[in-house]
């Protein structure tokens, strides 16, 4: 028996090691992914509390209407909910813009680490010397050891401060209601499938006749 | 370990699938944008028209009807008055003429007991005016004379007149009885030996002096 290359015990360890942390990654993303369509289905679920009266009433009485009635519920929601975060946004591009008015940069650079940026907080490391060559192609090989910048306060920074703080907050939260409002219109695709569905599943005739035999002999 | 592997499945299928979920979720993030700008605008002319984009859509309103009609509908508070049955005991049926006299009956107490309030508002608040009046006189000092302009004086005087004119016209009004007693009393018939008497009067001193003077005036012509 031919063999290519030969492992040794602790190379098997290695390998295996590997494998099973690649395992514990995916295992990992199938769980959140699981959580973040729990959660999905459980915002889609504000759609029966705004539609249930006007269904169970019998006044919306297709799919289409329902879909038509649905989404401008939906539309309403969406809007209720996402003003908070555009303001947020809103207050975040006024603050960049204010800080470039009187910083008179144009543009002012968020990202710098010497003054006017948010980095300006952070560790900034040289990585110049930290790579290698590894058949031909350049990969990290140590930590660097000098840090280009060290956290400082600085006042013409104040500006980015305020827009990364209120940008992130703003975005996340917009994003989350976009979700909502998906979480929503995907609830609204499968009630409108649903609700109107008439099903002969489980139903045979000679069953229901007999029922109702049995019914009539009852009375 | 299935459900171990089955997570194992669904993260790798998550893992290729996640950009794909990003991109829907940045076009869907772009579209809310223009969403969110139209219903703006929308809710802008709503609100300049008295309503709201939060407001009942009219099958919610519909919806309401049939499920809470008590809710959508409530019963109007009328003021309930006691009703005043006049029943006729010939007929033993309910006399509507009588009970509509009564009821003007009611009425025309209710105004006049208005009119009595008002009246007696008005006697207070002049009484008060008149106190007000004698306590705003200025304290003067032994040298100076008390000046009081004339045209206040008049127009003082011109509104005693009509409230006393007012308080005539009232007194007139609520004691009817009064003056028929009254006129009762001057129905008395003159005997001819007043007649005479009322004719000397005529012949007044003041009236020959007038008529001199007219013919007076004659003369010179």
């Amino acid at each position: 028996m031919v063999t290519l290359f030969k492992l040794s015990e602790s190379d098997k360890r290695f390998i295996i090691a590997i494998l099973l942390l690649v395992v514990l990654v995916f295992v990992l993303i199938g769980f959140i992914g699981s959580i973040v369509v729990r959660v999905m289905k459980w915002q889609g679920k504000k759609i029966d509390t705004l539609c249930r009266d006007a269904v169970v009433a019998r006044v919306v009485k297709n799919p289409k209407h329902f879909k038509r009635y649905a989404m401008k519920k939906n539309n309403a929601t969406f809007f209720k909910e996402s003003r908070i975060p555009l303001i947020i946004l809103l207050v975040s591009g006024l603050t960049y813009l204010l800080s470039c008015i009187f910083l008179k940069m144009w543009p002012y650079n968020i990202f710098d680490y010497k003054d006017t940026g948010f980095t300006t907080l952070f560790y900034i490391w040289d990585f110049s010397d930290c790579y290698q060559e590894f058949f031909g192609v350049k990969l990290l090989s140590k930590w660097p050891t000098n840090a280009i910048n060290t956290p400082h306060f600085s006042v013409n920074a104040i500006g980015s401060y305020i827009f990364v703080v209120t940008f992130l907050v703003g975005m996340i939260w917009y994003l989350i209601v976009v979700q909502r409002f998906i979480a929503r219109l995907i609830r609204i695709i499968k009630l409108a499938d649903s609700i109107y569905s008439k099903s002969l599943e489980n139903y045979n005739m000679a069953d229901a006749e007999l029922e109702e035999r049995k019914r009539s002999m009852g009375e | 370990m299935g459900s171990i592997l089955k997570k194992f499945g669904q993260g790798i299928l998550y893992l290729f699938v996640l950009p794909l979920l990003l991109v829907a979720v940045a076009i869907f993030g772009v579209y809310g944008i223009f969403l969110f700008i139209i219903l703006m605008i929308k809710s802008i002319i709503l609100f300049f028209k008295g309503k709201s984009l939060q407001s009942d859509l009219p099958e919610d309103i519909e919806a309401k009807r049939i499920l809470y009609p008590e809710k959508v509908e409530p019963k109007a508070e009328v003021e309930e008055r006691e009703p005043i049955y006049i029943v006729d005991r010939d007929t033993d049926r309910i006399d509507e003429d009588r009970m509509a006299a009564r009821y003007a009956i009611e009425e025309e107490k209710a105004r006049r007991a208005i009119e009595e309030d008002r009246r007696k508002e008005i006697e207070t608040s002049y009484d008060e005016e008149e106190e007000d009046d004698f306590d705003e006189e200025p304290l003067l000092l032994d040298n100076e004379e008390k000046i009081e302009p004339n045209i206040e004086d008049d127009s003082e005087e011109v509104e005693e007149e009509d409230f006393e004119e007012e308080e005539d016209v009232e007194s007139e009004k609520l004691t009817v009885d009064e003056l028929m007693d009254d006129e009762e009393e001057e129905e008395d018939i003159p005997t001819l030996e007043e007649e005479s008497k009322i004719k000397v009067d005529d012949s007044d001193d003041d009236f020959e002096e007038d008529h001199n003077l007219i013919y007076k005036d004659w003369g010179d012509k």
